[in-house]
């Protein structure tokens, strides 16, 4: 029998609790997207998407993801608190008792088509020059960046590129465009970015937040 | 148009009373993300028209927003009503500007615009609000003050004639008998001078105006309408919009769409014409130069 990676939406709650093997072959799977048991390899279904989640606030008992890992995920997205009236919501649900059971929005055959309808997105080359650029600027930092340059120790991957570029024509199909303009790399650059650069211990201590650094970075890289 | 949206503004507080147990079946389901009333101005001044936005913003793609009831603008005399709906993907925009102009000073309140519908989120019928309005209507006369007229008038034009004399013969004319003869001091024949050392300065090249920028940009793509030429008109609308090297459309848009929606229009128009591919340029080539003639018309 199959264990529960065999998915197409996996969910790995709070996965820097997990011990480092865990999160070694989680992120394996990932990049391979297959599994070898023994003698038998078995393909993981297509699409093959893992959500993972983390809490910054207590890092007790946790094992951090290595950059090498966190570069696997294509993009991280801060999750604030919640709002009065989304708190609000919460109450509103809660109060009923149960929570209601969660519902079919979209099928597998959905989900490929709205793929194959991102990957269909046009970037002209100004604009994958603009990408390109951007990524750079995490490496060497751009004059109008100075202020923020001394908090970068890494620079981001090449799959920062290929991550922008994806969630570009993502974002532009969102809007109903098929091709993608600068507006759309700039609006995903930050969270494709923000945990594949690696930032100097002083960006902590001086508490100096990741975004601060990547739009800064971001923003000195002229709009073509 | 005005006389319907006299119409509506009228009735809009009995229909909505009428309106707000219809049975939810007919309701649009929206997740509102935004929903706001605004002005371009705070203070508006009697008989200059200003108008009034009604903006909403819903994650779902529909065709058409209903259910939106306008408050009452019985105090002020409505003169257009434009619509606008944006839908994608990644929801509608609705855009409602009202145009209107007052007719005497004092404080207006008008109150929330109100939508119907049932949340999607949680399948329940809900009646939206959006934030009410306060306008300070100042008159036009506080500017200009009234000419005098009567016999006070009278009185003022002698005492105006009598001051303007002392002024003349008091402080004018010595002033210029005295300008006169420093004058003539000065360039009363002398010695020869040496003659004087001439150095050719070029004058400084004016900066040029957004709108020859513009103009040469235009002519350019007009005789031969391409992606490069495109790129130069796009380039130049970003000189007039006041772009930095860092701004993007979004940038732009945020900053000039409230005032110059045509300007907005033409920047949206060359992003597409400059970024599109090649089968739908000639497409956003002729959206571009329709842009363009809307712009400069």
């Amino acid at each position: 029998m199959l264990g529960p990676i065999f998915g197409n939406v996996v969910l790995a709650d709070e996965i820097n609790r997990a011990p480092a093997k865990v999160q070694s072959a989680l992120l394996e799977a990932m990049q391979e997207r297959q599994v070898t048991i023994g003698p038998e390899t078995h393909p993981l279904p297509d699409p093959f998407i893992v959500m993972a989640t983390m809490n910054p606030l207590d890092a007790e008992g946790t094992y951090a993801l290595p950059l090498a890992q966190m570069d696997r995920f294509l993009i991280k997205i801060d999750v604030d608190y919640p709002t009065a009236e989304e708190e609000l919501q919460i109450l509103d649900r809660f109060a009923i008792g149960s929570v209601e059971p969660v519902r079919n929005v979209a099928s597998l055959e959905d989900v490929h088509a709205w793929r194959a309808q991102s990957r269909a997105v046009h970037v002209e080359p100004k604009v994958l020059r603009y990408i390109v650029d951007i990524v750079a600027a995490t490496r060497s930092v751009p004059d109008g960046a100075r202020a923020v340059a001394g908090y970068i120790e890494r620079g981001a991957s090449p799959r920062a590129t290929l991550a922008i570029a994806n969630m570009a024509r993502s974002r532009a199909a969102l809007d109903g465009r098929d091709y993608v303009i600068p507006d759309d790399v700039r609006r995903v650059s930050a969270p494709a970015l923000r945990h594949r650069v690696g930032f100097h211990y002083r960006r902590a201590l001086e508490g100096v937040l990741p975004d601060e650094i990547v739009s800064a970075v971001v923003a000195a890289v002229p709009v073509p | 148009m005005t006389s319907r949206l006299l119409a509506v503004a009228l009735v809009a507080p009995a229909a909505a009373c009428l309106c707000a147990p219809a049975s939810a079946q007919a309701l649009q389901r929206l997740t509102v993300t935004s929903f706001a009333l605004s002005a371009d101005t705070a203070k508006p001044t009697t008989g200059v028209p200003f108008h009034v936005f009604v903006t909403l913003h819903v994650r779902e793609n529909v065709p058409s927003i209903q259910e939106i009831e306008l408050p009452s603008l019985a105090a002020l005399e409505v003169l257009g009503d434009e619509r606008k709906v944006a839908s994608s993907p990644g929801g509608t925009s609705y855009r409602e500007t009202i145009s209107l102009v007052a007719h005497a000073p004092g404080t207006i309140h008008i109150a929330p615009a109100t939508l119907d519908a049932i949340d999607a989120r949680d399948g329940k019928p809900k009646r939206y609000s959006t934030n009410d309005l306060t306008l300070e209507i100042t008159g036009a006369s506080e500017t200009s003050p009234a000419p005098a007229t009567g016999p006070s008038a009278l009185q003022d034009f002698d005492g105006a004639v009598v001051s303007l004399m002392i002024w003349i013969f008091g402080i004018v004319v010595p002033t210029v008998t005295a300008l006169v003869l420093v004058a003539w001091l000065v360039t009363r024949p002398r010695a020869a001078p040496p003659p004087p050392h001439v150095v050719a300065v070029s004058e400084p090249t004016p900066a040029p105006a957004p709108r020859d920028v513009l103009g040469d940009a235009r002519a350019a793509f007009d005789a031969a309408p391409s992606r490069a030429t495109a790129a130069r008109v796009r380039d130049a609308a970003r000189h007039v919009a006041g772009a930095a090297e860092k701004d993007t459309l979004a940038d732009l848009d945020w900053r000039v769409s409230p005032t110059q929606p045509r300007l907005a229009e033409l920047l949206t128009a060359a992003e597409r014409a400059t970024f599109t591919y090649d089968a739908d340029l000639a497409v956003a080539l002729d959206s571009l130069r329709i842009a363009l003639e809307r712009y400069t018309a």
